[in-house]
């Protein structure tokens, strides 16, 4: 068991914070125990025959071993950690789906939870924002290849009896991989289709619980028991007539057969055991491991990004990443520990599993990285890694860089929700009376002018109202959000372009994701002329604790980034 | 089958068996059915039946006609000696009959409702080995041959074990 639970320590590792080291040269900074991902367009095969074609990869970390009694204290406070904060391929220690959207005429804000193992549950839970919903039908399907043409009979979610505009249900993920859940809603508007990503992996194991394992283990003995004392009556009772006593011969061959009996029933349970411990590792080599990244600064200000890991479940590429709102890549630079230098940049591919980017002007410091991608199927990755930089003078920012300074997050006690930009505007978070972990909140950001009014020259800032980044001060929560959720934009786009009837679908390939058009995406499909100088994200925090929201919006041609903190309970 | 299965003496479970599963084969595809879980590759309507069994049958008629002839033997070498050649015969027979019928459904002419080459599960990709016919890794030559002959090496063992066991519970008297 404590092997078991070695393998299941979870994102709370996260980020080590304490480490530094002298020279620019990144720490991969350790994720968690179970690493992983799953990408690949071909892993639409591999998620109906997961253990048919998977792959090497196994889970190199090397734990010192434990007493026994640390070794069960330590897997209570792993499994419950589990509980609390798996790791995930996209976003850091966030792994619930937050989306908010339109199923036709239908206005839905979505939490999915997706299973911590692999075939596993999902919770669904749906507010409708639409009244006039009769009725809400869920089915999970693939996000891209065949499999994503043909829905499974699909679930019908419960109507809260004390809420009728709360739904909930579950689905049964069976294989990990690229997945969508299409809801569908018929109401006195008619019917509407609306389909969320979800990424799903196996994110550790559990191990079994005591009690069911003694009380498992007392009838694994009493069968043993009872079977070689079955050989035993067999060999010396069995072929005498009734009534007649065994001689002494045949009770000397019944404790032979029951010797042989009991060895062999001993080695089927060695063997049985063998196999068990074999199936496991089996499982663990599915377990999702995420694209580690090396991070270098050469030339002054050229920072070189390579990434590595193992091909995971599947044939997990380097060179298969989607354009997610304009950019391959979407760097946040976090200086840490204080938190209080924040960038957003791009950097662009230079070869297969490369990026580069030249910095622009940074100040120095011990950096965090983390880097968003999307694979071709729709399955998003988020990579970190750490680098100590020294002060560098270069260039301005340029096209969708973005900056944001502000105190240390040590030394703000307090939750902020007014921030004063640089250039005069103030961004001032609408903020809940109280935040709660793992409950569902609509984050409302407002962007005032220098006279304290709403902005009035909003603009798209990479085809959305704003962006938000949530992160922890502890490290082990990042999640880079949109105003449509967390799901990935290009993972969404590919599962609304299947929301149409089947003869106006385009091809949702890759290739086509590079042809989109970013202001059709969700949430930023609406007139450029006149834009809200509000922007809403849906969220939930993972964990409680104290988290800093980096916000950012644009007015004109100015990217501005807002800095709030929060206290989570 | 069914018909000529008693001529030969054959053991009535074995018959029952063998009937079982082409019922199955026939029935199972009348009754409607959609899939309940994802990921779905095939878009089936009805039950989808079990693959064609294997043809056990023609071993288990083999085996039949050599202990009808040498079945009663006594003593513990005559036993060996059955055994060495029930296993081969076993083993021999299946695969003259498997090889053939085995390549047989891997035709088109195989895909009709009787034999059920054509029925995938909704679970099986259209890129699969099964969805696209290819036999899985097939050996052949000294692999092939070795296989085989470690096959009919078991095969032999368990006939005798099945013999020893079998004698010792025709003594059972209680």
């Amino acid at each position: 068991m404590s092997d078991k639970c070695h393998s299941e320590r979870s994102a709370g590792q996260n980020l080590s914070s304490g480490v530094h080291t002298p020279s620019a040269r990144s720490r991969r900074t350790p994720r968690s125990t179970h690493e992983s991902i799953s990408t690949g367009s071909a892993a639409e095969g591999n998620r109906s025959r997961s253990g048919r074609e998977r792959s090497q990869a196994l889970n190199k970390f090397s734990l010192p071993r434990l007493s026994p009694r640390k070794s069960a204290l330590s897997c209570l406070l792993l499994v419950a950690t589990l509980l609390f904060v798996p790791p995930l391929h996209a976003h850091v220690g966030s792994p619930d789906v937050y989306a908010e959207g339109n199923a036709g005429p239908y206005k839905l804000s979505v939490v999915i939870r997706p299973p911590l193992v692999i075939p596993g549950v999902a919770e669904v839970d749906v507010r409708v924002l639409t009244p006039g919903v009769r009725a809400i039908n869920i089915a999970p399907l693939a996000l891209v290849g065949e499999a994503s043409k043909h829905p499974p009979t699909p679930d019908t979610m419960k109507i809260a009896t004390a809420d009728p505009n709360y739904f909930t249900g579950q689905l049964w993920i069976m294989a990990p991989g690229s997945w969508q859940i299409r809801f569908t809603v018929d109401g006195g508007q008619g019917r509407g289709v609306w389909s969320v990503p979800l990424p799903a992996a196996a994110q550790g194991t559990r191990p079994m619980q005591r009690g069911l394992g003694i009380f498992l283990a007392l009838l694994g003995i009493v069968l043993i028991v009872g079977m070689t004392g079955i050989v035993g009556a067999a060999a010396r009772d069995a072929q005498l007539a009734p009534g007649e006593i065994a001689p002494p011969q045949r009770r000397r061959t019944a404790v032979v057969s029951m010797t042989v009996a009991f060895a062999v029933l001993v080695g089927g349970v060695i063997l049985g055991n063998w196999w068990w411990k074999s199936e496991a590792a089996d499982y663990k080599s599915e377990i999702y491991k995420p694209l580690a990244m090396d991070a270098t600064l050469t030339r002054g200000n050229l920072l070189d990004l390579k990434l590595t890991g193992s091909p995971w479940l599947f044939r997990r590429r380097f060179d298969d990443f989607i354009p997610d709102h304009n950019h391959l890549m979407h760097l946040y630079m976090i200086r840490w520990p204080a938190m209080d230098v924040v960038f957003h940049l791009h950097p662009n591919p230079i070869a297969s599993g490369e990026f580069q980017l030249a910095l622009p002007s940074i100040p120095a410091g011990d950096y965090h990285l983390y880097a968003d991608v999307v694979h071709a199927s729709g399955f998003p990755e988020t990579m970190v890694s750490s680098i100590d930089l020294p002060a560098i003078t270069a260039r301005p920012l340029a096209g969708d860089d973005a900056e944001g300074q502000a105190n240390p997050v040590a030394g703000a006690s307090a939750d902020t929700t007014i921030f004063k930009l640089p250039d005069g505007y103030t961004m001032v978070w609408t903020k809940p009376a109280t935040l709660i972990a793992r409950q569902p909140i609509e984050f409302t950001f407002t962007l005032l002018d220098r006279t304290g009014q709403s902005a009035p020259d909003t603009a798209l800032y990479m085809g959305m109202l704003g962006h938000a980044a949530f992160v922890k001060d502890d490290g082990t929560v990042f999640a880079h959000i949109h105003p449509s959720g967390t799901v990935a934009m290009a993972a969404l786009m590919m599962a609304e372009a299947q929301n149409a009837p089947a003869s106006s679908q385009p091809s949702n390939s890759s290739t086509d994701m590079k042809n989109m058009d970013m202001s059709q995406m969700p949430g930023g499909s609406m007139p450029t002329d006149h834009l809200p100088s509000s922007v809403s994200f849906p969220y939930g925090f993972p964990t409680p604790g104290r988290y800093r929201i980096f916000v950012q919006m644009k007015h004109g041609a100015t990217i501005e980034t807002g800095i709030f903190d929060a206290t989570v309970s | 089958m069914e018909g000529l299965a008693p001529s030969l003496g054959l053991h009535p479970h074995l018959r029952l068996l063998h009937a079982g599963h082409h019922r199955l084969h026939l029935i199972l595809p009348l009754f409607p059915a959609s899939p309940k879980l994802g990921p779905v590759f095939q878009p089936v309507t009805q039950f989808i039946p079990p693959k064609f069994p294997i043809l056990l049958i023609v071993p288990a008629i083999a085996l039949d006609l050599l202990w009808r002839r040498y079945g009663q033997v006594e003593g513990q070498a005559n036993k060996i000696l059955l055994s060495l050649a029930s296993g081969p015969l076993f083993v021999l027979t299946l695969v003259a009959a498997e090889w053939p019928f085995a390549s047989f459904l891997m035709t088109n002419a195989a895909k009709n409702r009787f034999f059920g080459a054509g029925y995938l599960d909704y679970g099986t990709p259209s890129w699969s080995l099964d969805a696209t016919r290819h036999f899985v890794q097939p050996q052949h030559g000294l692999d092939l041959w070795i296989g085989l002959a470690e096959a009919m090496l078991y095969a032999a063992i368990s006939v005798w074990l099945g013999l020893l066991l079998g004698d010792w519970m025709r003594k059972v008297k209680r």
